[in-house]
């Protein structure tokens, strides 16, 4: 299937958060999804991980201010692939 | 002072305030001003170093050498005795000879500024930051004074864009002047008169305790502690914005809360969140191990009872930085215990309660917990929840409720229970309104007035008493 990242990062967040209804934009940040918080934060990070095949670096953890930043450093792992 | 300060070019200004902050520091503690120096310098070091090596692995290595160097002071300082204690109960047990217990001075603050030098180093290695362009506003950072003796535990980001130059804003003055006013009155009128009564019924053999004064005890406590601390916070904030620096909130109505997960977002914010961003995100992820990971892709490992033992280590780290004893530790693996329950199955439950129950609640649980922050000891913190909950061993009449309740203490009571809900917005909206908006001005006025005499009166008749979470 070929879908685009912010489809495949959708996914991601639907089952992290048991939530089929979820609809990514780059602009939404934490407020606008609900249960993302600092618990369950590092339960998504290793989601994501697992579905792209990809690791962060620790210190890019919390560099993540919205979804599109999340977005941009998925690509840029994948791309150093 | 002020006036020197605005007085004083824009250039001079960092060094005025920075001076003055140092003179602070050594009023309030004498000779280990020194020590607060040498920290400023050291981690003004450690920023260039960890921005330099960044992307090598050289950089790891510094981080690690600037958290060795920063906790290493902070544990000699704090609980160098508390360790030796613990390792001579061992010893005797062992029958061996005890060792020497030293007993180093707690330096003014140093919970505090350790906990910023630490967060400033891992947001430069995050690249959230960039090192300041001088020692002296890097120092400045450091060393503000408003916040030294008990925080908030400013973020670099907070402050970065403001260190380098500041124009006096009178609209930020101002409100720096009625927040710091308003803290004062929180702390002198409000957490003093109550302590009062606290520490009197806190002083009684916790087995001699009446169920009635056991939880009149509690109930001031859990105000005295929020009026003092968030008080405390509304000056230091209030003061920074009168040198023209926004620093965050520290307190949101913790009270209101209606899980414990809820309190820890408005109780001692920029702490928690310290405890959130520097160590409960890195160790949950660093406990995300590659054997969990497969686990996770195989679908067995439904519950992160990782992040659940996270959860209890930082809280219970959490309440040993509050201090270097038993009873705080408690505190903190009550805490986490309970949050860690919350986010296994708890908070969903809760969360279909009705509001009366999820405050309920959290009031309770609350109220429990600071009877371990506040008791002297952890088997006299049993004791008063014994005596809590009905098992009361007190003869009823040597200590009767009606003994300590006085009209003062009502009062300051009544404040206290009112002041902690937000009521602001509901009296800013009813302030706009037509007839009343033209005495709203005087009326704010009138009201700082009244606050800062009042605080003075009081101040004047009796002993200064100091903040509470300066031992911290």
């Amino acid at each position: 299937m070929n879908m685009t990242t912010l489809e495949k990062l959708s996914a991601v967040f639907c089952e992290v958060f048991d939530d089929e209804e979820i609809k990514l934009n780059p602009a939404m940040t934490a407020n606008d999804v609900d249960g993302w918080d600092s618990l369950t934060h590092v339960n998504l990070i290793v989601a994501v991980e697992g579905k792209f095949g990809i690791r962060f670096a620790q210190k890019d953890l919390l560099t993540f201010k919205n979804v599109g930043d999340l977005l941009n450093c998925i690509e840029r792992k994948l791309s150093e692939k | 002072m002020l006036i020197a300060y605005w007085l004083v070019g824009n250039r001079l200004r960092n060094s005025f305030l920075l001076a003055a902050s140092i003179f602070f520091y050594a009023w309030g503690d004498g000779l280990y001003f020194v020590l607060l120096i040498f920290s400023i310098l050291i981690n003004y070091a450690f920023g260039i170093l960890t921005a330099k090596h960044r992307d090598s692995s050289k950089g790891r290595l510094i981080i690690w050498l600037a958290l060795v160097v920063n906790l290493g002071t902070l544990a000699w300082f704090k609980y160098a005795t508390f360790i030796a204690q613990n390792i001579n109960l061992i010893l005797t047990f062992a029958g061996v000879a005890p060792v020497h217990s030293p007993n180093p001075h707690l330096p003014l603050g140093i919970s505090f500024f350790t906990f910023q030098a630490i967060a400033y180093i891992a947001d430069v290695y995050r690249e959230e930051a960039s090192p300041p362009q001088s020692l002296t506003q890097f120092a400045l950072f450091m060393a503000l004074f408003p916040k030294l003796a008990a925080g908030p535990i400013i973020r670099y980001g907070e402050v970065a864009k403001d260190l380098p130059l500041r124009k006096i804003d009178i609209g930020l003055c101002s409100s720096g002047v009625k927040k710091f006013v308003v803290g004062l009155g929180k702390k002198i009128l409000i957490a003093d008169t109550i302590a009062k009564t606290t520490g009197q019924i806190f002083m009684i053999p916790p087995q001699d305790l009446t169920s009635g004064i056991a939880w009149l005890g509690i109930v001031c406590y859990t105000l005295q502690l929020y009026f003092d601390f968030s008080g405390y916070s509304d000056m230091a904030i209030g003061l920074g914005r009168i040198f023209g620096f926004k620093i965050q909130e520290n307190f949101n109505y913790p009270y209101i809360a209606r899980s414990l997960t809820d309190f820890w977002r408005r109780w001692h914010i920029s702490l928690s969140s310290w405890f959130r961003d520097y160590l409960f995100i890195p160790l949950s992820y660093a406990l995300m191990t590659d054997r969990i990971r497969k686990k996770i892709a195989d679908g067995k490992y439904k519950t992160n009872y990782r992040s659940v033992l996270s959860i209890f280590a930082v809280f219970t780290l959490c309440g040993l930085w509050h201090g270097a004893g038993y009873t705080f530790i408690a505190w903190g693996m009550m805490h986490g215990a309970i949050l860690g329950v919350e986010s296994l199955w708890l908070g969903k439950v809760i969360k279909k309660w009705n509001p009366l129950f999820q405050h309920a609640y959290l009031l309770i649980v609350v109220m429990m917990a600071w009877v371990f922050f506040r008791s002297p000891t952890v088997i006299g913190a049993f004791s008063y929840l014994k005596a809590l909950f009905g098992f009361a061993a007190g003869p009823g009449l040597q200590y009767h409720v009606s003994l300590y309740l006085n009209n003062e203490l009502l009062l300051a009571l009544l404040v206290g229970i009112i002041g902690a809900m937000p009521l602001s917005k509901a009296i800013a909206d009813y302030s706009e309104r037509e007839p009343i908006r033209r005495f709203t001005p005087i009326a704010e006025v009138a009201f700082i007035l009244l606050i800062l005499v009042a605080s003075f009166a009081s101040l004047a008749s009796s002993t200064f008493s100091p903040f509470i979470y300066q031992q911290f």
